[in-house]
Protein backbone atom coordinates (compact mmCIF):
# COMPACT_ATOMS: atom_id res chain seq x y z
CA UNK A 1 0.00 0.00 0.00
CA UNK A 2 2.81 2.35 0.98
CA UNK A 3 4.68 1.53 -2.23
CA UNK A 4 1.59 2.29 -4.26
CA UNK A 5 1.24 5.62 -2.53
CA UNK A 6 4.87 6.50 -3.21
CA UNK A 7 4.56 5.57 -6.90
CA UNK A 8 1.36 7.58 -7.19
CA UNK A 9 3.01 10.54 -5.50
CA UNK A 10 5.97 10.34 -7.87
CA UNK A 11 3.68 10.23 -10.89
CA UNK A 12 1.73 13.20 -9.57
CA UNK A 13 4.96 15.17 -9.04
CA UNK A 14 6.08 14.42 -12.60
CA UNK A 15 2.72 15.46 -14.00
CA UNK A 16 2.64 18.65 -11.94
CA UNK A 17 6.15 19.76 -12.98
CA UNK A 18 5.90 22.61 -15.48
CA UNK A 19 7.23 21.84 -18.95
CA UNK A 20 10.79 23.07 -19.41
CA UNK A 21 11.09 26.18 -21.50
CA UNK A 22 13.08 25.97 -24.70
CA UNK A 23 16.64 27.23 -24.49
CA UNK A 24 17.84 29.81 -26.96
CA UNK A 25 21.45 30.61 -27.69
CA UNK A 26 22.33 34.10 -28.81
CA UNK A 27 25.75 34.86 -30.19
CA UNK A 28 27.15 38.31 -30.89
CA UNK A 29 30.43 38.85 -32.72
CA UNK A 30 32.23 42.18 -33.09
CA UNK A 31 35.75 43.63 -32.88
CA UNK A 32 34.70 45.68 -29.84
CA UNK A 33 32.07 44.76 -27.23
CA UNK A 34 31.38 47.07 -24.29
CA UNK A 35 29.19 46.68 -21.25
CA UNK A 36 27.79 49.45 -19.06
CA UNK A 37 24.92 49.83 -16.61
CA UNK A 38 21.65 50.91 -18.22
CA UNK A 39 20.95 54.40 -16.84
CA UNK A 40 17.22 53.98 -17.51
CA UNK A 41 16.73 50.54 -15.94
CA UNK A 42 18.01 49.90 -12.40
CA UNK A 43 19.94 46.65 -12.51
CA UNK A 44 19.80 46.60 -16.29
CA UNK A 45 22.76 46.54 -18.64
CA UNK A 46 23.65 47.82 -22.07
CA UNK A 47 25.99 45.85 -24.29
CA UNK A 48 27.34 47.89 -27.18
CA UNK A 49 29.09 46.24 -30.08
CA UNK A 50 30.78 48.10 -32.90
CA UNK A 51 33.05 47.76 -35.90
CA UNK A 52 30.87 45.35 -37.92
CA UNK A 53 28.60 43.22 -35.79
CA UNK A 54 26.87 39.87 -36.35
CA UNK A 55 24.07 38.58 -34.14
CA UNK A 56 22.97 34.97 -34.55
CA UNK A 57 20.05 33.14 -32.95
CA UNK A 58 18.22 30.02 -34.04
CA UNK A 59 15.64 32.20 -35.83
CA UNK A 60 17.56 35.12 -37.24
CA UNK A 61 20.94 36.40 -38.34
CA UNK A 62 21.49 40.16 -38.27
CA UNK A 63 24.54 42.06 -39.53
CA UNK A 64 25.05 45.77 -38.94
CA UNK A 65 27.68 48.44 -38.35
CA UNK A 66 26.82 48.62 -34.64
CA UNK A 67 24.37 47.10 -32.19
CA UNK A 68 23.11 47.80 -28.69
CA UNK A 69 21.65 44.98 -26.62
CA UNK A 70 19.35 45.83 -23.70
CA UNK A 71 19.48 43.38 -20.83
CA UNK A 72 16.82 43.49 -18.14
CA UNK A 73 17.45 43.16 -14.43
CA UNK A 74 16.43 39.48 -14.65
CA UNK A 75 19.44 39.07 -16.98
CA UNK A 76 17.55 38.28 -20.15
CA UNK A 77 18.15 40.02 -23.45
CA UNK A 78 15.13 42.18 -24.14
CA UNK A 79 15.94 43.90 -27.38
CA UNK A 80 18.69 44.43 -29.90
CA UNK A 81 19.00 47.64 -31.83
CA UNK A 82 21.02 47.40 -35.02
CA UNK A 83 22.15 50.55 -36.79
CA UNK A 84 23.79 51.12 -40.19
CA UNK A 85 23.84 48.81 -43.19
CA UNK A 86 21.53 46.25 -41.63
CA UNK A 87 21.25 42.87 -43.33
CA UNK A 88 18.75 40.35 -41.96
CA UNK A 89 18.31 36.69 -42.72
CA UNK A 90 15.55 34.88 -40.93
CA UNK A 91 13.16 32.03 -41.19
CA UNK A 92 9.83 31.07 -39.66
CA UNK A 93 7.14 28.46 -40.06
CA UNK A 94 3.53 29.29 -40.72
CA UNK A 95 0.68 27.57 -38.89
CA UNK A 96 0.23 25.16 -41.80
CA UNK A 97 3.91 24.21 -41.71
CA UNK A 98 5.19 26.26 -44.63
CA UNK A 99 8.73 27.51 -44.15
CA UNK A 100 9.29 31.15 -45.05
CA UNK A 101 12.77 32.57 -45.56
CA UNK A 102 13.38 36.27 -45.32
CA UNK A 103 16.27 38.33 -46.63
CA UNK A 104 16.08 42.05 -45.96
CA UNK A 105 18.19 45.18 -45.82
CA UNK A 106 17.42 48.44 -44.05
CA UNK A 107 19.00 51.33 -42.18
CA UNK A 108 17.86 50.36 -38.68
CA UNK A 109 16.35 47.30 -37.10
CA UNK A 110 15.07 46.46 -33.64
CA UNK A 111 14.75 42.86 -32.58
CA UNK A 112 12.24 42.66 -29.72
CA UNK A 113 13.29 39.34 -28.29
CA UNK A 114 10.53 38.92 -25.72
CA UNK A 115 7.94 39.30 -28.52
CA UNK A 116 10.00 37.53 -31.20
CA UNK A 117 9.34 40.49 -33.46
CA UNK A 118 11.54 42.45 -35.85
CA UNK A 119 10.95 46.10 -36.56
CA UNK A 120 12.76 47.30 -39.68
CA UNK A 121 12.94 50.93 -40.70
CA UNK A 122 14.60 53.17 -43.24
CA UNK A 123 14.67 52.05 -46.85
CA UNK A 124 13.49 48.51 -46.19
CA UNK A 125 14.07 46.13 -49.09
CA UNK A 126 13.45 42.45 -48.83
CA UNK A 127 12.45 39.11 -50.25
CA UNK A 128 10.40 36.42 -48.61
CA UNK A 129 10.40 32.98 -50.14
CA UNK A 130 8.05 30.14 -49.24
CA UNK A 131 10.28 27.13 -49.55
CA UNK A 132 7.67 24.44 -50.21
CA UNK A 133 5.67 26.20 -52.93
CA UNK A 134 8.35 28.54 -54.30
CA UNK A 135 6.25 31.67 -53.84
CA UNK A 136 8.28 34.86 -53.60
CA UNK A 137 7.32 38.23 -52.21
CA UNK A 138 9.52 41.17 -53.14
CA UNK A 139 8.82 44.02 -50.83
CA UNK A 140 9.96 47.55 -50.18
CA UNK A 141 8.64 49.85 -47.49
CA UNK A 142 9.45 52.60 -45.02
CA UNK A 143 8.75 50.42 -42.03
CA UNK A 144 8.16 46.69 -41.60
CA UNK A 145 7.07 44.59 -38.62
CA UNK A 146 7.84 40.90 -38.84
CA UNK A 147 6.68 38.38 -36.26
CA UNK A 148 9.05 35.42 -36.15
CA UNK A 149 6.75 32.98 -34.38
CA UNK A 150 3.50 34.03 -36.05
CA UNK A 151 2.29 34.11 -39.62
CA UNK A 152 2.06 37.87 -39.49
CA UNK A 153 3.72 40.88 -41.10
CA UNK A 154 2.88 44.59 -41.24
CA UNK A 155 4.30 46.95 -43.80
CA UNK A 156 3.95 50.73 -43.89
CA UNK A 157 4.11 52.63 -47.17
CA UNK A 158 4.94 49.44 -48.90
CA UNK A 159 5.18 47.97 -52.34
CA UNK A 160 4.75 44.20 -52.57
CA UNK A 161 5.17 41.98 -55.60
CA UNK A 162 4.19 38.33 -55.47
CA UNK A 163 5.71 35.88 -57.89
CA UNK A 164 4.23 32.41 -58.06
CA UNK A 165 5.53 29.53 -60.10
CA UNK A 166 3.39 28.83 -63.13
CA UNK A 167 1.09 25.90 -62.63
CA UNK A 168 1.50 23.20 -65.27
CA UNK A 169 -1.31 23.32 -67.76
CA UNK A 170 -3.82 20.44 -67.43
CA UNK A 171 -3.16 17.66 -69.86
CA UNK A 172 -5.52 17.65 -72.85
CA UNK A 173 -6.85 14.29 -73.88
CA UNK B 1 120.84 65.51 41.24
CA UNK B 2 120.58 63.50 38.04
CA UNK B 3 118.32 61.03 39.83
CA UNK B 4 115.94 63.82 40.87
CA UNK B 5 115.81 65.22 37.35
CA UNK B 6 115.23 61.74 35.93
CA UNK B 7 112.45 61.05 38.43
CA UNK B 8 110.77 64.36 37.57
CA UNK B 9 111.11 63.79 33.84
CA UNK B 10 109.70 60.27 33.93
CA UNK B 11 106.07 61.22 34.64
CA UNK B 12 106.29 63.96 32.03
CA UNK B 13 107.61 61.49 29.51
CA UNK B 14 104.85 59.02 30.32
CA UNK B 15 102.26 61.77 30.10
CA UNK B 16 103.72 62.93 26.80
CA UNK B 17 103.66 59.43 25.34
CA UNK B 18 100.17 58.88 26.56
CA UNK B 19 99.11 62.21 25.16
CA UNK B 20 100.55 61.25 21.78
CA UNK B 21 98.70 57.94 21.75
CA UNK B 22 95.51 59.71 22.75
CA UNK B 23 95.82 62.11 19.81
CA UNK B 24 96.50 59.23 17.40
CA UNK B 25 93.40 57.31 18.67
CA UNK B 26 91.12 60.30 18.01
CA UNK B 27 92.23 60.42 14.39
CA UNK B 28 91.57 56.72 14.04
CA UNK B 29 88.15 57.18 15.58
CA UNK B 30 87.42 59.98 13.16
CA UNK B 31 88.39 57.76 10.24
CA UNK B 32 86.26 54.95 11.67
CA UNK B 33 83.29 57.27 12.16
CA UNK B 34 83.63 58.50 8.57
CA UNK B 35 83.72 54.91 7.31
CA UNK B 36 80.61 54.01 9.31
CA UNK B 37 78.79 57.09 8.01
CA UNK B 38 79.79 56.19 4.45
CA UNK B 39 78.49 52.69 4.93
CA UNK B 40 75.27 53.97 6.47
CA UNK B 41 74.73 56.30 3.50
CA UNK B 42 75.39 53.45 1.12
CA UNK B 43 73.09 51.18 3.12
CA UNK B 44 70.23 53.59 2.72
CA UNK B 45 70.21 52.94 -1.02
CA UNK B 46 71.28 49.33 -0.96
CA UNK B 47 68.62 46.77 -1.89
CA UNK B 48 67.02 45.41 1.22
CA UNK B 49 65.15 42.19 0.72
CA UNK B 50 62.48 40.93 3.01
CA UNK B 51 61.17 37.46 2.55
CA UNK B 52 58.17 36.18 4.41
CA UNK B 53 55.83 33.27 4.03
CA UNK B 54 52.02 33.09 4.51
CA UNK B 55 51.77 36.81 4.76
CA UNK B 56 48.77 39.08 4.74
CA UNK B 57 49.45 42.71 3.94
CA UNK B 58 47.32 45.76 3.38
CA UNK B 59 48.23 48.95 1.57
CA UNK B 60 46.26 52.03 2.59
CA UNK B 61 45.95 55.58 1.33
CA UNK B 62 46.71 58.75 3.32
CA UNK B 63 43.28 58.65 4.91
CA UNK B 64 43.79 55.07 6.06
CA UNK B 65 41.37 53.56 3.55
CA UNK B 66 42.57 50.27 2.14
CA UNK B 67 43.89 50.26 -1.44
CA UNK B 68 44.53 46.56 -1.57
CA UNK B 69 44.74 43.60 0.69
CA UNK B 70 47.01 40.75 -0.30
CA UNK B 71 47.52 37.27 1.02
CA UNK B 72 50.17 35.04 -0.43
CA UNK B 73 52.18 31.91 0.18
CA UNK B 74 55.40 33.81 -0.26
CA UNK B 75 56.37 37.46 -0.52
CA UNK B 76 59.71 39.08 -1.28
CA UNK B 77 59.90 42.82 -0.92
CA UNK B 78 62.70 44.86 -2.46
CA UNK B 79 62.95 48.16 -0.63
CA UNK B 80 64.96 49.93 -3.33
CA UNK B 81 62.34 49.48 -6.04
CA UNK B 82 59.39 49.34 -3.62
CA UNK B 83 58.18 46.17 -5.25
CA UNK B 84 56.90 42.96 -3.83
CA UNK B 85 57.02 39.65 -5.62
CA UNK B 86 54.25 37.37 -4.43
CA UNK B 87 53.57 33.74 -5.14
CA UNK B 88 50.17 32.10 -4.90
CA UNK B 89 48.57 35.44 -4.25
CA UNK B 90 45.02 36.57 -3.63
CA UNK B 91 44.33 40.27 -3.87
CA UNK B 92 41.30 42.30 -2.94
CA UNK B 93 41.31 45.66 -4.69
CA UNK B 94 39.34 48.47 -3.11
CA UNK B 95 37.46 51.30 -4.76
CA UNK B 96 36.87 54.29 -2.49
CA UNK B 97 37.52 52.12 0.52
CA UNK B 98 35.07 49.42 -0.53
CA UNK B 99 36.09 45.95 -1.75
CA UNK B 100 35.55 45.88 -5.52
CA UNK B 101 37.54 43.07 -7.11
CA UNK B 102 39.09 39.84 -5.93
CA UNK B 103 41.89 38.45 -8.08
CA UNK B 104 44.10 35.38 -7.79
CA UNK B 105 47.26 34.52 -9.67
CA UNK B 106 50.29 32.26 -9.21
CA UNK B 107 52.73 35.15 -9.71
CA UNK B 108 52.20 38.77 -8.79
CA UNK B 109 54.42 41.83 -8.82
CA UNK B 110 53.11 44.71 -6.74
CA UNK B 111 54.66 48.17 -6.79
CA UNK B 112 53.89 49.87 -3.48
CA UNK B 113 55.05 53.29 -4.67
CA UNK B 114 53.24 53.37 -8.02
CA UNK B 115 50.36 51.36 -6.53
CA UNK B 116 50.21 48.99 -9.49
CA UNK B 117 49.83 45.23 -9.48
CA UNK B 118 50.76 42.85 -12.26
CA UNK B 119 49.28 39.36 -12.12
CA UNK B 120 50.66 36.54 -14.25
CA UNK B 121 50.47 32.85 -14.88
CA UNK B 122 46.68 32.55 -15.29
CA UNK B 123 44.55 35.13 -13.55
CA UNK B 124 41.07 34.73 -12.14
CA UNK B 125 39.12 37.72 -10.96
CA UNK B 126 35.64 38.31 -9.67
CA UNK B 127 33.80 41.56 -9.15
CA UNK B 128 32.65 41.93 -5.56
CA UNK B 129 29.81 44.24 -6.52
CA UNK B 130 28.55 43.28 -9.97
CA UNK B 131 28.90 39.52 -10.05
CA UNK B 132 31.04 39.37 -13.21
CA UNK B 133 34.19 37.31 -13.23
CA UNK B 134 37.06 37.03 -15.66
CA UNK B 135 39.88 34.71 -16.60
CA UNK B 136 42.96 35.72 -18.55
CA UNK B 137 46.63 34.87 -18.98
CA UNK B 138 47.70 38.09 -17.29
CA UNK B 139 46.23 41.24 -15.83
CA UNK B 140 47.27 44.59 -14.44
CA UNK B 141 45.58 46.89 -11.94
CA UNK B 142 46.33 50.60 -11.51
CA UNK B 143 45.21 52.54 -8.48
CA UNK B 144 45.54 55.99 -10.10
CA UNK B 145 43.37 55.05 -13.07
CA UNK B 146 41.15 52.72 -11.00
CA UNK B 147 41.43 50.39 -13.94
CA UNK B 148 41.97 46.73 -14.59
CA UNK B 149 43.43 45.44 -17.84
CA UNK B 150 43.60 41.80 -18.80
CA UNK B 151 45.03 40.13 -21.86
CA UNK B 152 45.51 36.73 -23.42
CA UNK B 153 42.46 34.56 -23.96
CA UNK B 154 40.14 36.70 -21.88
CA UNK B 155 36.77 35.33 -20.76
CA UNK B 156 34.29 37.52 -18.95
CA UNK B 157 31.43 35.56 -17.44
CA UNK B 158 28.34 35.73 -15.32
CA UNK B 159 25.84 32.88 -15.01
CA UNK B 160 25.04 31.79 -18.60
CA UNK B 161 26.83 34.78 -20.09
CA UNK B 162 30.26 34.40 -21.67
CA UNK B 163 32.23 37.05 -23.51
CA UNK B 164 35.57 36.06 -24.98
CA UNK B 165 38.21 38.33 -26.46
CA UNK B 166 41.90 39.16 -26.59
CA UNK B 167 41.92 42.17 -24.24
CA UNK B 168 39.71 43.48 -21.49
CA UNK B 169 39.72 46.96 -19.97
CA UNK B 170 37.41 47.93 -17.17
CA UNK B 171 36.91 49.72 -13.89
CA UNK B 172 37.89 47.89 -10.72
CA UNK B 173 34.40 46.52 -10.04
CA UNK B 174 33.94 45.51 -13.72
CA UNK B 175 30.84 47.67 -13.98
CA UNK B 176 32.08 49.09 -17.26
CA UNK B 177 34.11 46.78 -19.43
CA UNK B 178 35.43 46.82 -22.95
CA UNK B 179 36.51 43.68 -24.75
CA UNK B 180 38.50 43.73 -27.94
CA UNK B 181 39.02 40.70 -30.13
CA UNK B 182 39.29 39.34 -33.63
CA UNK B 183 36.35 39.21 -33.11
CA UNK B 184 35.20 39.42 -29.51
CA UNK B 185 32.30 37.04 -28.99
CA UNK B 186 29.35 37.21 -26.61
CA UNK B 187 27.37 34.03 -26.01
CA UNK B 188 24.22 33.70 -23.96
CA UNK B 189 21.92 30.78 -23.42
CA UNK B 190 18.58 31.87 -22.13
CA UNK B 191 15.06 30.59 -21.96
CA UNK B 192 12.92 31.57 -24.91
CA UNK B 193 9.16 32.02 -25.01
Amino acid sequence: MKRLLIVALMLLTCAAAPPEKAQRTVELEAPVIEREPDPKVPGGELWKASGGVTLTTSDVNIKADSMTVNVGKNRTMEQVQAVGGVVIKGSRKTADGIEQRLNATCNEATYLMSEERLLLSGNVRGTMVEVQNDRTWDLSSDKAHLWLREDRMRLERAKVKLTEPEKPAPKQE
Amino acid sequence: MFRRVALAALPLLIAGCAGGRLGEKTAQEKREAARVARERRADRFAPVRLRQENLKSTLSDEEGRPIWEATSKLIEVEEKTKTGRLEGARFIFYDNGKPALEARAPLVTANYKEKTVQLRGGVEGISLTGGYGFRAKEAEWEYEKKQVRASGGVTLWREEWRVVGDELTGDTALNRVRLVGKPARLMVTQKSK
